[in-house]
């Protein structure tokens, strides 16, 4: 099974229907003349040496020729390796060494972060991208040419214990009909997209192709523009991050969103003052989706009721919960999922979902309440991921660069509210002697080594670092203050 | 260096790697051009509140303000002004 089959489906059934919208006015590309793109990408990929069972780095700004390049890869029975553009260069560095790539390919602005881990010059493919071979760091592991594999999101997962999460196109095909029981994404449908594609892909991109609707590309995330785009095109459904939300609400004009049949929020928790603004704005109800990359989307709330603020919905038809009693008192249970479309393995180690999974259930780490009505809310995570409007990473990637600047002890990095953003990180220091660092220095040091979002919004001197009886760091925010 | 010229050093760093120092002036249309998308937006504004001190709100995140370099030095220096 090949997801492409599916995008074939669709162009069969609906040639001239559109399938992406934009992001220039007037460009419009049918699901016939995307098939073509498609397919003659994939016979200059195929001419450049790209063959079943490779694994390609993707290394490209969100748009149609992300979109294209993914199916064309898939296209070849390769699989796609997503490097985000956002990126430092170091940390799409750590991409090319801890996942075994055959190619790189790249847009041409982008290619220059990447050449240290090219094997051979970039060749041009065509005006938008050059490929070369990848060097290899590390053998491919074991059994994953038993893996039908579409993706390897280089993460570390839910969990944080593992780098690099596998999906199938059997995996992906079953998270996109799960979801669909609710979402009934249609050819009636255009979906304005407005979410990072290194991130976002699977449970998004190949479901509206998948089910034919056409996907809209914004020019910029401006209010003004995202109004005018849904309203120009006839956007039925949004699907973004809390921030375009707040950022649509309160924008200065007017104008409604009448075709708005779904505007959907993802990446992190809605804000109450979000969806009222919103509401008020526009007179509709934002939905609120739950994504888990092992998982995809098990609950989705749809209509968010006032009397269930801080849910994150109700479970989908294709999954089941288990709220797991681990003697934390009350109604707060351990969360735990099972269904279908479920990640494949983890790359590094590898270790299959069977392994993972070894009681049928995958263990999100969260803890959770589920009230009589079928309410999920989630009230906590036992791992310490930060959040900046939908970009995740555990502070301990900050902490190491922090602590590899000389004159640093230790460094504590924790999340802190921010209106629009959600989350954004902040640091405390301990020095190894007073005025032993610059921040100016540290900050320039932080900025070659991390991408800008995870660069703390304030780097604290303090004298020690706050621990809990048993020498651990405290992250919670509300504990250090 | 002043603050535009700050601006402009920065975004051509972070948004435009690579390209020569003279490929953007201060009056050219950030918007149109596409370099401000929504990744870019959150580092610009993330970068704004850390490095110049000052809370940018959802209203005031629009064209007017971030259309060029020559409006975000004048946006920033408001802001600094009135805080």
């Amino acid at each position: 099974m090949n997801l492409v089959e599916l995008l074939d489906a669709t162009a069969a059934r609906q040639p001239e229907h559109a399938a992406i919208i934009g992001p220039a006015d007037g460009e419009v590309l049918s699901y016939a003349q995307f098939r073509t793109w498609v397919d003659e990408t994939a016979g200059l990929l195929a001419d450049h040496g790209v063959r079943k069972g490779h694994c390609v780095g993707l290394h490209c700004p969100s748009g149609r020729d992300y979109i294209r390049l993914t199916y064309a890869i898939w296209r070849l029975g390769a699989c796609v390796v997503p490097i985000p553009t956002e990126l430092s260069a170091e940390e799409k560095m750590r991409v090319c060494q801890g996942i075994a790539l055959d190619h790189v390919l790249s847009d041409r602005k982008g290619q220059g972060a990447l050449s240290p881990a090219l094997a051979a010059p970039v060749q041009r493919v065509d005006d938008f991208i050059g490929i070369a071979p990848a060097k290899r760091y590390r053998e491919t592991p074991a059994g994953f040419a038993e893996v039908n594999a579409a993706f390897i999101r280089f993460t570390s997962g839910t969990t944080g214990t593992s780098k690099g999460v596998v999906l199938s196109h059997e995996t992906i095909r079953d998270r996109i009909h799960a979801a669909n029981e609710a979402l009934k994404i249609g050819s009636g449908d255009k979906v304005l997209w407005l979410l990072s594609m290194s991130y976002h892909f699977a449970v998004s991109i190949v479901a509206y192709l998948s089910f034919g609707a056409a996907i809209v590309l914004a020019r910029n995330h401006f209010a003004k523009f995202l109004i005018d785009a849904c309203n120009r095109h006839g956007v039925t459904l949004i699907y973004g991050a809390p921030m375009h939300y707040e950022l649509m609400a309160h924008e200065s004009g007017s104008e409604r969103l009448p075709g708005l049949r779904l505007a959907i929020s993802t990446t992190i928790a809605l804000n109450r003052s979000t969806v009222e603004a919103f509401d008020r704005r526009f007179g509709h109800t934002l939905s609120q989706a739950l994504g888990v990359i092992e998982i995809g989307l098990p609950c989705i709330d749809l209509y968010m009721r006032p009397d269930k603020w801080g849910s994150v919905g109700k479970l989908l038809p294709a999954y089941e919960l288990r709220m797991e009693d681990v003697g934390l008192g009350g109604e707060l249970r351990r969360i735990k999922f099972r269904g279908q479309g479920f990640f494949d393995a983890y790359y590094d180690p590898w270790r299959t979902r069977e392994e993972v999974m070894a009681d049928g259930w995958f263990d999100t780490g969260d803890l959770g309440v589920l009230d009589s009505d079928g309410y999920l809310f989630i009230k906590g995570r036992s791992k310490d991921i930060i959040n900046v409007a939908g970009m995740k990473f555990f502070p301990q990637e900050v902490e190491a660069v922090l602590n590899a600047f000389p004159g640093v002890q230790e460094s504590c990095v924790f999340a802190r509210k921010h209106e629009l953003f959600g989350e954004v990180p902040h640091a405390q220091v301990v020095l190894a002697k007073p005025d032993a660092v610059a921040e100016p220095e540290l900050k320039a040091f932080l900025g070659q080594h991390l991408a800008p979002y995870k660069i703390p919004e304030q780097i604290e001197i303090v004298p020690a670092l706050v621990r809990t009886a048993s020498g651990k760091l405290v992250r919670d925010e509300h504990r250090i203050k | 260096m002043d603050l535009k010229q700050e601006l402009l050093t920065y975004i051509l760093k972070e948004h435009l790697p690579g390209e020569a120092p003279d490929s953007l002036k201060p009056d050219d249309d950030l918007i149109g051009s596409g370099i401000l998308d929504s990744l870019a937006m959150v580092n610009l504004v993330t970068h704004l509140e850390k490095h110049y001190g000052i809370v940018v709100g959802a209203e005031e995140m629009s064209p007017d303000n971030f259309g060029s370099v020559s409006a975000l030095a004048r946006f920033v220096a408001g802001k600094q002004a009135s805080a």
